[in-house]
């Protein structure tokens, strides 16, 4: 009995030591909050829709995530984002081509804007941020420049993924499983996924190391760039349209996801379940909020709230290990 | 003048200072040694008034004192410098040094820049330095910084300032300066508490000594009545083993490197070379600057090269950059900054050694996923032959002490199992202990494993013990090659005589 006690207590300190432990203790809190205070949280319905929105974030924040390893970030998520959302636009409302072939060339499109953002970096040695700050710029205006603002219709084949339902979930959190999955296997079990965590552990320290750092950067942000594109169209898929004022608030939201899932911004490090819990935590807080009947022009203020709150745990949580050990 | 009674102090799970008693006389400069670990630190901060002492008091003058702070201690006319230089460095000289007592100088907010460069002036005259209070730091070097942050202490009409380990940033003539300065505030009547690693220099410019080990005082002593063994004795409870090691006889081996021609105009190296067989170790002798560590880095392809021609066992090779040096070449550097330039400080130990071999531990030949239980196998083993002193292989390298972060910045070069191995000064800031340690690896290296070494090193003592072949670097030239398995039998000091007549 004794013996079972301190078992427990064990697994729970060991529980508490991961980064992404306050992650899922916030996960779980906002689930029982919001299914006590509301009655529709966990209808079905809800539920579906929630994990289609999940997916979204998961992929804009994957978008910053790509960036954030290396230490680096990317502001022209958004702007790839919508430029992405006209290209698709125009190849499929505009010249008619196949849906796949539209999807492919969009992405590449996406993945070249990351190319050129990454060689400027490393060519210009200057940091990301002033970078990806200009080009987003140019990016975002040549969305609405080629579009002059205009929507354009998407086909029944393209719109219908973002509708389909998989048994009770939805398609797209199967593709949101997939692909966090598949970044936690990259980055654990995968020699070059260890290579950019260790760029951005120490960059000069990895140059010694015989990792080619130049080309992990620009790697990195064509990655980046690759699954804000991604992004758009996944989100295109879902609203039906596709238009260049898509990704104007998908900065802010892919840094928060990161933060909420306590990945380092400094670089460095990963973890799925923290990456996971992170999408999730902000699309229920977005809802939850919704169906709490919080007045919607005060959304923004409680969203950054709840963000400080999750940080700041985190931090306490980092000083309490410190001191435990 | 200062003085510590019956002084203990704990930290959640350890003693730091068990029962210390010194005091600190007026005109003395009193050395504090010890292994890393040993408490000198905390000790330190006692004294500053950082931490309070759970058990025990301090007297100053005669008068129990109690220092709440480092403001307090400063009000007492105590002042410490820093290993780390602490400066603002877009800020001028005279700024950085009045820095704490701008107020002083200001009417209204508005700042009496005469007035402040007036008293750094005059602080900048105690410690000779010969330089316009309004220079920015930026541009300053390392020894000049130290001498800024001494002036600084010095501002605050300190009677005892502290310095922890003043020397280990500065060259040799460097530090010869700092202390013809030291010795003059001696002079002056102040009370000097030395803190360093360093037992010649504790030898040259101290008059009493108080050594630590695990939190408890050793001794203090007149310098001048203990030798160098005797104090080593002290910090580390046994005789040191520095001293010759042995023969190495590798003059007939397979050359595994050979180098020629190599030109850098960046660092003005010019056409040098050397070789190095397997089961050798070749030593690069050289202050900092003098471009051995320059010239390696030339070598490998970490900088730029404007002509050379290499050479890997027999055959023209491509060292254009560190990877193909090492992915191609099995050529390894271990840097001197184990810090800054060779460890993930917040990875864990296995990461960290397993890094420059990944290849090796896939699930199965040919499938690029990395098995987890054979890189923990593999940073296992080498924690256990290289005696990694760590808790769990799941700690982060950054909470190691210098010795064991240094044995896992060895291991992830023996991980990849390099051929060749360029180590830059493997020991600095190592314990005595672990310094032991790390030769008989080096040692065993060349030795029992038949590596090829090159050590590059400015501690005179250990590249004697250790290297068969010393490669002299002065000014950015090879000045001398000492070589002969005999002229290694001779005594330390005979050999460190003939190298030494090239610096005076």
């Amino acid at each position: 009995m004794k013996n079972k006690k301190i078992n427990f207590v064990d697994v729970l300190k060991r529980f508490f030591l991961q980064s992404w432990s306050s992650a899922i203790v916030a996960s779980i809190l906002l689930v029982v909050v919001f299914s006590v205070t509301t009655d529709s949280f966990l209808s079905s319905y809800n539920l579906f829709n929630l994990s289609r929105t999940a997916t979204l974030y998961a992929f804009i924040a994957g978008a910053q995530l790509m960036v954030a390893v290396i230490g680096g970030m990317n502001l022209a998520v958004g702007a790839v984002g919508a430029l992405s959302s006209v290209i698709l636009g125009i190849l499929l409302q505009d010249m008619g081509m196949n849906t796949i072939l539209a999807v492919f060339i969009t992405v590449c499109v996406g993945l070249l804007c990351g190319v050129i953002n990454g060689i400027l970096v490393v060519k210009l040695k200057l940091s990301g941020f002033i970078i990806t700050l200009a080009m987003s710029f140019i990016f975002d205006g040549l969305a609405v420049g080629i579009s002059h603002g205009y929507p354009y219709t998407l086909p029944e084949n393209l719109t219908s993924l973002g509708r389909a339902h998989v048994g009770k979930t939805s398609a797209l959190f199967i593709l949101m499983i997939i692909f966090v999955l598949i970044l936690a296997v990259f980055f654990s079990r995968m020699r070059f996924g260890r290579n950019i965590l260790a760029t951005g552990g120490n960059e000069a320290a990895a140059a010694l190391s015989g990792i080619k750092v130049d080309m992990v950067k620009i790697i990195c942000n064509a990655l980046s760039c690759g699954l804000a594109s991604l992004a758009a169209i996944l989100w295109a898929s879902r609203t039906g349209t596709a238009v260049s004022s898509t990704g104007s608030d998908w900065m802010l939201y892919s840094f928060a996801v990161c933060a909420i899932g306590g990945i380092s911004l400094n670089g460095g490090n990963f973890t799925g379940v923290g990456f996971f819990c992170g999408a999730w935590i902000l699309t229920m807080i977005r809802n939850g909020l919704t169906m709490m009947k919080v007045d919607i022009y005060y959304e923004q203020a409680f969203l950054g709230a709840i963000i400080l709150i999750a940080v700041s745990v985190e931090s306490v949580r980092t000083r309490l290990i410190a001191k435990m050990k | 003048m200062l003085e510590l009674r019956n002084i203990s102090k704990s930290f959640p799970g350890v003693k730091a200072l068990q029962n210390i008693s010194v005091s600190f006389n007026k005109g003395e400069i009193h050395a504090i040694c010890g292994e890393n670990g040993a408490g000198k630190s905390t000790l330190m901060k006692i004294i500053c008034g950082i931490y309070q002492a759970d058990e025990g008091d301090i007297f100053l003058n005669g008068e129990k004192t109690k220092l709440n702070g480092y403001e307090d201690a400063l009000n007492h006319h105590i002042g410490i410098v820093n290993q780390e230089i602490n400066l603002i460095s877009n800020s001028s000289i005279a700024e950085n040094i009045c820095l704490d007592k701008l107020k002083r100088f200001s009417k209204g907010g508005f700042v009496n820049w005469k007035k402040v460069n007036e008293v750094a002036r005059k602080y900048m005259d105690m410690v000779e330095l010969k330089l316009d209070p309004e220079t920015p730091v930026r541009h300053l070097s390392a020894a000049h910084k130290q001498l800024i942050q001494i002036a600084k202490a010095l501002s605050s009409e300190t009677q005892v300032l502290m310095l922890d380990e003043p020397t280990s940033s500065l060259t040799q003539y460097e530090s010869e300066v700092l202390f013809s300065i030291m010795r003059k505030l001696k002079e002056q009547n102040k009370t000097l508490i030395f803190v360093s690693h360093k037992i010649e220099e504790v030898q040259e410019i101290c008059d009493k000594i108080t050594v630590f080990r695990d939190g408890r005082l050793v001794g203090t002593e007149d310098v001048k009545n203990v030798d160098k063994n005797k104090i080593v004795k002290m910090m580390i409870g046994r005789e040191s083993l520095l001293s010759y090691k042995g023969r190495l006889d590798a003059q007939n081996h397979e050359v595994a490197l050979k180098v020629s021609g190599i030109s850098s105009r960046k660092y003005g190296l010019e056409n040098l070379g050397f070789e190095v067989r397997k089961g050798e170790i070749l030593g690069f002798y050289g202050l900092v600057g003098s471009g051995r560590t320059e010239f390696v880095r030339a070598v490998i392809g970490v900088d730029k090269k404007d002509s050379g021609d290499i050479e890997v066992f027999g055959k023209k090779a491509d060292l254009s950059s560190l990877s193909k040096s090492l992915n191609k070449y099995r050529i390894g550097y271990v840097t001197e900054n184990r810090k800054e330039e060779g460890l993930f400080l917040d990875n864990t130990i296995t990461m960290n050694i397993c890094m420059n071999s990944l290849g090796n531990f896939s699930i199965h030949k040919g499938i690029p996923l990395i098995s987890l239980k054979k890189e923990t196998q593999n940073a296992q083993d080498y924690k256990e032959t290289l005696e990694i002193k760590t808790p769990k292989l799941t700690t982060n390298v950054g909470s190691l002490s210098g010795g064991n972060q240094q044995k896992v910045s060895i291991a992830k070069w023996l991980s990849a199992n390099c051929d060749i191995l360029f180590i830059d000064e493997p020991t600095v800031g190592v314990d005595i202990g672990a310094k032991e340690y790390i030769h008989d690896l080096i040692w065993n290296l060349a030795k029992v494993e038949q590596k090829a070494v090159v050590l590059i090193s400015s501690d005179m003592n250990e590249i004697i013990s250790l290297s068969r072949r010393i490669i002299v670097f002065k000014d950015q030239k090879m000045v001398m090659e000492l070589k002969g398995e005999e002229f290694f039998a001779k005594p330390v000091a005979e050999i460190a005589n003939t190298i030494g007549e090239y610096f005076i």
